[in-house]
């Protein structure tokens, strides 16, 4: 508190009167202290209105600008930007900081110029030296490495980007750089180590000072995101809230949609309607208005998910939200986009995505790795299979899922859904169904389409009620011979070798009551 | 103890035995030319066991002739180590060459089901079978039949081979690993990290 009080104060000072050449000294002597905590958009507030003009001087210049791009203020970051010439930097270290704000604002554009800068960043830098610029370049490049689905290398460039911010003892810095690099080993499937990382980073921070508590706090994301794949789900609703306080305190804005994702979730699992009710209406108030592309699909898939059932016609603008997107970005639209779109799929109110898609992005996201949508996709392909009636491919795509558990520990998307496969799902693993059972959320198997005709239910009821096929042919007038006819169909039809097992898988699939 | 003169001469001897070793070969899906070349070194190496097995003892009659005095039995010629260890050698062979036929032939068989027979007209990383332990079950096939052969019938050019088989074997595997990895990406790089290169848990 001392400390950031200090810096504002001798800012302001600083301003007042009006020595815009030791304002500039001090901020570049102060470099670290500016970026080391979450006030950064407090300072920015107070620099924002500075000439700056007159200076030769480029790294406060640089340093104005990062803190636009970190507070949202686009508009004038570019003003800043404009005003940078590439040809008159100095020294490494300078140029290390300009280029990975480049990449920054390049990824916005362009994914594989964000790349290029966030590497010359670093290569501009000496090997040997760990520094706040190294740690940051590297923190740059994860960013952008992560951005372009690299996962592996992106969780490595965030882990030395902690290691230097750790030696340096900028603990905010070090947190951030951690944070992401958990997200990333969360997709990679790590949710063991994760897990383990968080408790640990918790325990620590348990000893710092009350303000840093805040930030430390928003480490309850990434624990919270595996607790939610574990399939537990309580859990995973208490970390995320821990995590969304700290988020919200501290401004972090681009640290939103992910933990109102996962909390919508988790609480769609428990069927804690009136707290998804709250979400969506606490984003719509938020973000409605902010027009940011991810919070917007994010409250469209909180329409979505919220409709009333037989409700889902009302929410037809966002469903043609999410058409249009598909339409344009195809497979590689965000997954907010797939999920929802599938979900309306089986629901019966969009038939925009086909099965063929849902495989090419499986195929895309097992080269990527990204394990959680991994499990995510297989059982969608299940139940759309299941649908059109495809068993086997239904089956298949469930052992799929069911073996990602068996790998990776996860579970969470088997009760992310209203389940059509239960039944088989059921048959083809007792053990693992029983395990997840409590969350599944079974689909009340009304069937408009069941397998058997009327006469073969006719005659599957006076099987069940104990009848021979004598007496069955005494009350329906056939012969022996017809019923045996029809018996051997249904026997196939349910995949059953006798009468007992018959009963049971028709009471099972609702053939008969 | 068999005699010298009816373990040589038997020209039929060696046409079996390179012919069923060249069998093992069979089971490795060729897809790239220079996959050949280790297979041209394994069959060089057969060839230098069984002629000196039952045909020639050269390596006898070179070093002989070079130090001028002949060598003892399991020494470049005859069951390695005889004097020493009698007829172990040709056991752990044949353990050895047991091992090495199942794991090229599950190889083959989870590779020839799972990769080649393209499901959907592409293939996928195969993780069943041997290939749930080890990534190149057939190559460590390979190098275990070669193991095999010298220790039951070390011959001068079979000891100068074999590390450069071994070395030949491990940079083929190599290679077809970095090929998997721009083929499946992060897919793959999973299995390696579960997996090991040759031996189960070891290598």
């Amino acid at each position: 508190m001392i400390e950031k009080n200090r810096l504002q104060m001798e800012l302001e000072d600083l301003i007042d009167k009006r020595s815009l050449q030791e304002l500039y000294i001090f901020m570049e002597n102060h470099i670290i202290e500016f970026f080391s905590t979450p006030d950064i958009s407090k300072y920015y507030k107070t620099l924002k209105n500075v000439d700056y003009s007159e200076t030769k001087k480029l790294t406060p210049k640089i340093m104005l600008a990062w803190m636009a791009f970190l507070s949202g203020d686009h508009g004038n970051l570019f003003l800043i930007i404009r005003d940078i010439d590439e040809m008159a930097l100095k020294g490494p270290e300078e140029s290390s900081l300009f280029y990975s704000l480049k990449a920054m604002i390049g990824y916005m554009m362009n994914p594989t110029e964000g790349l290029r800068y966030a590497k010359l960043s670093i290569d501009i830098l000496s090997k040997e030296k760990t520094s706040f610029y190294m740690g940051n370049a590297k923190l740059t490049y994860g960013q952008m490495l992560a951005n372009t689905n690299q996962y592996r290398l992106a969780s490595e460039m965030f882990s030395a980007s902690r290691g230097i911010f750790q030696r340096l003892n900028h603990h905010f810095l070090a947190l951030i750089a951690m944070i992401n690099e958990l997200l990333n080993r969360y997709k990679l499937g790590e949710f063991e180590f994760v897990v383990d990382k968080c408790k640990e980073e918790l325990f620590m921070a348990s000893s710092y000072t009350e303000e840093m508590q805040t930030y430390v706090n928003a480490i309850h994301l990434p624990l919270g995101m595996c607790y939610y794949e574990m399939n537990r789900p309580h859990l995973a609703i208490k970390h995320l809230a821990l995590a969304k306080d700290s988020i919200d305190q501290l401004g972090l804005f681009h640290m939103h949609g992910l933990i109102e994702l996962y909390l919508f979730k988790a609480y769609y699992v428990t069927s804690d309607t009136l707290a998804m009710e709250q979400l969506k209406n606490e984003m719509i108030l938020t973000f409605e208005k902010m027009n940011y592309r991810q919070t917007d699909l994010l409250i469209s898939m909180f329409k979505v998910f919220t409709a009333e059932k037989g409700g889902l016609h009302l929410v037809e603008v966002d469903i043609e939200k999410f058409e249009l997107e598909f339409g344009k970005s195809g497979i590689d639209s965000h997954s907010i986009i797939i999920e929802s779109l599938v979900y309306l799929k089986l629901k019966g109110f969009s038939h925009m995505i086909r099965i063929q898609d849902i495989e090419k992005r499986l195929e895309n996201l097992k080269y990527i790795g990204m394990i959680p949508h991994i499990q995510m996709t297989m059982l969608q392909l299940a139940e759309l299979y299941y649908l059109e009636k495809n068993k086997k491919m239904a089956v298949y795509y469930l052992k799929e899922a069911i073996q990602i558990y068996k790998d990776y520990g996860i579970c969470g998307c088997f009760c992310a859904l209203p389940l059509h496969t239960t039944a088989i799902l059921q048959e083809t693993d007792e053990r693992f169904y029983s395990m997840i059972h409590k969350n599944v959320k079974a689909i009340d198997i009304v069937r408009v389409d069941s397998m058997l005709t009327a006469r073969e239910k006719e005659i599957m009821n006076l099987i069940a009620a104990g009848k021979t096929n004598e007496e069955i042919s005494k009350i329906l007038f056939i012969s022996i011979g017809t019923i045996k006819w029809h018996t051997n169909h249904i026997f196939g039809k349910l995949e059953v070798k006798n009468r007992v097992q018959a009963i049971q898988k028709a009471k099972k699939l609702g053939e008969i009551t | 103890m068999e005699t010298f003169q009816s373990h040589y001469h038997q020209w039929g001897a060696v046409l079996f035995f390179t012919v069923i070793y060249g069998l093992a070969l069979l089971f490795v899906p060729f897809y790239r030319k220079m996959d050949r070349k280790p297979a041209t070194a394994y069959m060089a190496f057969v060839l230098a066991f069984a002629i000196e097995m039952h045909g020639i003892p050269m390596s006898m009659y070179l070093v002989s002739w070079i130090i001028g005095r002949n060598l003892p039995e399991g020494v470049l010629w005859g069951h390695t180590l005889f004097h020493q260890i009698g007829y172990t050698g040709m056991y752990i062979n044949i353990i050895l060459s047991t091992i090495a036929l199942f794991v090229i032939g599950n190889g083959w068989y989870n590779i020839y089901h799972k990769y080649w027979s393209l499901q959907k007209g592409k293939g996928k990383v195969v993780k069943t079978g041997v290939y749930r332990y080890i990534r190149h079950p057939q190559y460590t096939g390979f190098m275990l039949l070669t193991l095999g052969m010298i220790i039951q019938w070390a011959t001068l050019p079979m000891l100068i081979m074999w590390p450069f088989i071994a070395r030949m074997y491990y940079r083929l595997a190599k290679k077809e690993e970095r090929d998997m990895l721009t083929e499946f990406g992060e897919e793959y790089m999973m299995y390696k990290r579960k997996t090991k290169m040759f031996l189960p848990f070891i290598v």
